[in-house]
């Protein structure tokens, strides 16, 4: 277990030396001061807007540190080459992808609280406020949502390149998001092929739809019943494992030669 | 006689095909419409993208009419395990913002309007949110102003305003309005769209009643004729250009049915939506009902 902590805490060591971090919080505050300075006929205490484009911000700067992260790690140690002293600590495969993906998770979910403190900053000082609870739900969903994301880009990586492995995971979970919840209306009038593989996407690919509580918490429609919550949790937890376990199975045994280009 | 080379043959077929695509291409680039004199830099980079921007932010401004709750489209199976935790992420109710709520639709209409100074449904759909549900007459006389003021020749926007100042009892404001709607609405030229002639005949029925109200029976009478020739099968104006012809007064004053014309509250928009929504081809299929609102897309 210390190991898996020492590799993640490499993760957070690197990532406060680069600067996307940083990038990124200075690109959310700049478009909140955008929104803030919007005046909307001069009504007091209208903040849906900036509550929504906030946390879709929010979310797609979650999105792209998380993926940009987790798909860096493995190849970057294996361009550098100080994978091979790693594995000769001795630091087991599955560890070492363990402990990377927790780096890349927990540095991901710092960052999306530094997100969503800065979105609530900005919704305070137009006047508004989130409800504490359904921000908390949503906070836990996000953050579900965002071990996901880093253990499909850790999966990626062990069998790509960092450039492939980036594209494909923005590819296939980005299509994930946009279509998954559609894929029920979108049945209704495809069959034969078509239909058979839309229902093989529904079914085979990850619904991030589910951990998406925006919508409750920009217009307040209350809590989500706890019980979603833990169900929506678990299966977050099954599809992490899922992926880091093939990740693992692609790793296992793979043979690193010094000086190979990847 | 010196024959010409193959050569020169090549050369002279290459100038003459050459010749004759120059001289369509001048004549097809003479009968391309030219662009508007009044189009903006941002309209020239981004021309149609700016329409669909303005659309989609006016569709958000639909979804917090609704309290975010998206449209609900039919589907191929509904109870599986995904739907079942996405119903209890999601909310899927069907709700309406109300009073202040209300207020939360309008820097969507705000930024429609923005993106396309021509989207005049947007300002009008602003102006009924700010007039209607915020109760803000002043907010939505600015909007008006400012769509007038962009879209000069939209007879909407004077329509509109005509129905506003109805409401508020500015009856002689609301005589030059409808008079200017309906100026603009023909000079516009002759249209079969329904929504058009569903205006014109409110347009027409409206300046019957004002002029009844000012006590000038003839130009109602002569209104309420041209309403007739665009829907005969209206009952009431039937009606009503009897009694006016017989000399007779009619037993509802001009006044209320004006009022009842231009009625609009939220409800009545809600109503005019959901109606749209479940029964787009029932909507007002026999032209008999003049009652107007103003509802989201």
């Amino acid at each position: 277990m210390s190991r898996i902590l020492t590799l993640a805490a490499i993760t957070w060591i690197e990532m406060l030396r680069r600067k996307d971090l940083y990038v990124l919080l200075i690109l959310l505050a700049a478009l909140l001061g955008a929104l803030l300075t919007m005046n909307v006929y001069g009504l007091a205490g209208v903040t849906g807007y900036v509550k929504d484009t906030g946390l879709l911000f929010v979310w797609l700067l979650g999105w792209i540190l998380a993926l940009n992260t987790s798909v860096r790690l493995l190849p970057d140690e294996e361009q550098k080459g100080t994978l091979f002293p790693l594995l000769a600590k001795p630091v087991s495969r599955g560890a070492l992808i363990v402990g990377k993906w927790l780096g890349a998770w927990s540095v991901s979910g710092a960052a999306l609280l530094c997100f969503y403190l800065t979105v609530g900053l900005g919704v305070l000082l137009k006047g508004g406020a989130f409800n504490l609870l359904i921000l908390t739900q949503a906070i836990l969903l996000h953050l579900a949502a965002l071990a996901v994301l880093c253990s499909i880009g850790i999966a990626l990586s062990t069998r790509m390149n960092r450039d492939a492995a980036a594209v494909t995971a923005y590819v296939v979970t980005g299509a994930a998001f946009v279509l998954m919840p559609r894929i029920p209306a979108m049945l209704t009038d495809t069959e034969g092929v078509a239909g058979t593989v839309l229902s093989v996407l529904y079914y085979g690919f990850p619904h991030f739809e589910l951990f998406d509580l925006r919508r409750r918490l920009i217009h307040e429609w209350g809590c989500a019943p706890w019980l979603i919550v833990a169900e929506v949790l678990v299966y977050g937890a099954l599809l992490t494992t899922g992926f880091l376990a093939l990740a693992w199975l692609g790793y296992r045994k793979r043979q690193f030669t010094r000086g190979a280009a990847l | 006689m010196i024959s010409p080379s193959p050569a020169f043959r090549v050369r002279l077929l290459a100038g003459t095909t050459f010749g004759a695509a120059f001289t369509l291409a001048c004549g097809l680039a003479g009968v391309q419409p030219n662009a508007p004199d009044d189009l903006g830099v941002a309209d020239r980079l981004l021309g149609g993208t700016r329409q669909a921007v303005s659309l989609n932010l006016f569709n958000t401004a639909d979804l917090y009419f609704h309290k975010g709750v998206a449209h609900q489209h039919s589907k191929a199976f509904t109870g599986r395990l995904f739907q079942r935790l996405q119903a209890g992420i999601t909310p899927e109710a069907h709700a309406h913002a109300e009073g202040q709520d209300s207020a939360e639709i309008l820097p969507w209409l705000k930024l429609a309007c923005r993106t396309d100074p021509h989207n005049v449904e947007a300002f009008l759909v602003a102006a009924f949110w700010a007039d209607t549900g915020l109760h803000r007459g002043d907010i939505a006389d600015g909007i008006l102003r400012e769509a007038q003021r962009l879209n000069p020749s939209d007879y909407r926007i004077p329509q509109e305003k005509g129905r506003y100042a109805i409401r508020r009892n500015r009856l002689d404001e609301a005589t030059l309005d409808v008079s200017a709607a309906l100026t603009l609405l023909l000079q516009s030229g002759a249209s079969t769209d329904r929504q058009v002639l569903l205006d014109k005949a409110e347009l027409l029925t409206c300046l019957g009643f004002l002029s009844e109200v000012r006590g000038d029976s003839p130009h109602a009478l002569h209104c309420f004729k041209n309403t007739l020739a665009i829907f005969p099968e209206r009952a009431y104006i039937k009606e009503r250009v009897a009694v006016l012809e017989a000399g007779q007064k009619p037993d509802v004053s001009a006044r209320s049915l004006l009022e009842r014309l231009t009625r609009q509250s939220t409800d009545d928009a809600c109503q005019d939506h959901d109606h749209e929504q479940g029964h787009e081809a029932d909507h007002d299929r026999d032209g008999d009902t003049d009652h107007t609102t103003r509802s989201m897309p």
